[in-house]
């Protein structure tokens, strides 16, 4: 009699241990699979966003609601949303490093003189805190969408410091080739604008490669490209002037009655 | 007596426990089951959005403009130096009118006496599912000044 009651409380113990094990478990996993659920369910909608941006032909902002925080990592091989793991993207996105409750999303195509990459720029709702002198800095910041420019905070508390000086965009001390309006709102907006500037660098050259490769093709109508050529080159190398000199050789070629190149 | 009685109940007491037990871990696996299928079907929602986004916007990086104006249709000499990284998937651009008899693969030295670009192909062996989708487009050649009508074609490799 006393061996069964041993057994009863035995067999208790193991059934309990194993449930205990078991809901445990199932907690755990039910966690995860529900985290994974919220983040694609995130990205979905990102990637609507994304979608609806572009389909505009102006430049288009918009704001997305958040389920969750997420940061943004910029590495060797491109940038990545970083939900509850990392998920790679293939466009270029000026933000800060950790993204909270409100998003809000820009989008430009960067054209210089033809078009290279879309940018999208994120902020929220902390915003971003910058230090200049520059006016047109301040200009700039004035023709970005309302909901952008309110939450940047001009000389106001900690920030990094941003001036244009000459053909350069100076960022806490660090000079970079100025190349459009497109670049400064990423410099104003990017934790790391080093790395943005080196995956830009990477696209531009690609679109370079691109036009190259065509204005070899045109070749074959009897037109000369090599000028233009010899422009894409120095375009490659951020050479700002670069782009006018290639905007008024394409017209040049139009006059001649040879294919446009852009 | 009372003690074998006792020891009876307590038994009966663990078994129907231990069965209970037993239909709600049952119950909680076909729950989760389920919610891994709703899981599922959250990300090939979210593969076809990406797919379809894809459709919407490539037109618009491989675009035809005139200075620097857009003019709806894929500039089918910026084709061959497609650096871009789309992960597993496969772009093709296929002429669909005027109809050609065969299918030619475009290359640098047969363009444009050719019909069919392979824009981007990264495809493995451990994919065994594509998804597929395709959209009209223009397609321009500035060669012979001309346009003529194309399909773009998707397949991602999942």
């Amino acid at each position: 009699m006393k061996g069964q009651a041993y057994f009863n409380w035995i067999f208790i113990i193991i059934i309990g241990a194993i449930a205990l094990a078991f809901f445990a478990g199932f907690a755990f996993q039910y966690k995860e699979l529900q985290e994974k659920k919220t983040e694609v369910v995130f990205l979905n909608s990102l990637d609507t966003s994304f979608t609806n941006l572009q389909s505009s032909t102006f430049s288009t902002s918009t704001k997305l609601k958040i389920p969750l925080d997420f940061s943004i990592e910029c590495g060797d091989s491109g940038f990545s949303i970083v939900v509850n793991e990392k998920n790679s993207v293939d466009y270029l996105i000026s933000s800060k490093d950790n993204i909270r409750k409100n998003l809000y999303i820009w989008y430009l195509p960067y054209e210089n003189p033809f078009f290279v990459t879309n940018i999208y720029y994120f902020i929220d709702d902390d915003g971003v805190y910058i230090q200049t002198n520059t006016p047109m800095i301040s200009q700039l910041i004035e023709e970005m969408p309302d909901n952008f420019k309110s939450r940047i905070k001009v000389n106001e508390g900690i920030g990094r410091r941003i001036d244009i000086s000459g053909n350069e965009l100076v960022i806490d001390g660090l000079a970079y080739s100025y190349l459009g309006d497109g670049l400064a709102y990423a410099g104003i907006l990017s934790s790391n604008y080093t790395c943005f500037l080196n995956h830009f660098k990477s696209e531009l050259n690609d679109a370079v490669l691109t036009y190259e490769s065509k204005a070899e093709i045109l070749k074959r109508s009897g037109c000369n490209y090599n000028f233009v050529l010899a422009e894409m080159s120095k375009l490659n190398a951020l050479d700002r002037n670069a782009a006018e000199r290639i905007e008024s050789l394409n017209i040049d070629m139009i006059n001649r009655g040879c294919p446009s190149l852009y | 007596m009372k003690d074998k009685r006792g020891n009876l109940q307590l038994t009966e007491s663990v078994l129907v426990m231990f069965f209970v037990l037993v239909i709600i871990a049952i119950g909680l696996v076909v729950f989760y089951r389920f919610q891994l299928n709703s899981l599922h079907d959250y990300e090939n929602e979210y593969r076809e959005k990406q797919i379809m986004s894809m459709l919407m916007t490539l037109p618009n990086e491989l675009g035809y403009t005139f200075m620097g104006k857009s003019e709806n249709a894929i500039d089918t000499s910026r084709l061959f130096s497609f650096g871009n990284d789309y992960g597993f998937k496969t772009i093709i651009l296929e002429e669909v009118y005027p109809k050609s008899s065969e299918a030619v693969d475009c290359t640098r030295e047969n363009y444009p006496n050719c019909n069919r670009f392979i824009v981007y192909d990264k495809t493995s062996q451990r994919f065994e599912n594509k998804l597929v989708e395709s959209r009209p487009v223009s397609l321009y050649y500035p060669l012979e000044d001309r346009f003529k009508a194309g399909k773009l074609i998707i397949e991602w490799h999942y």
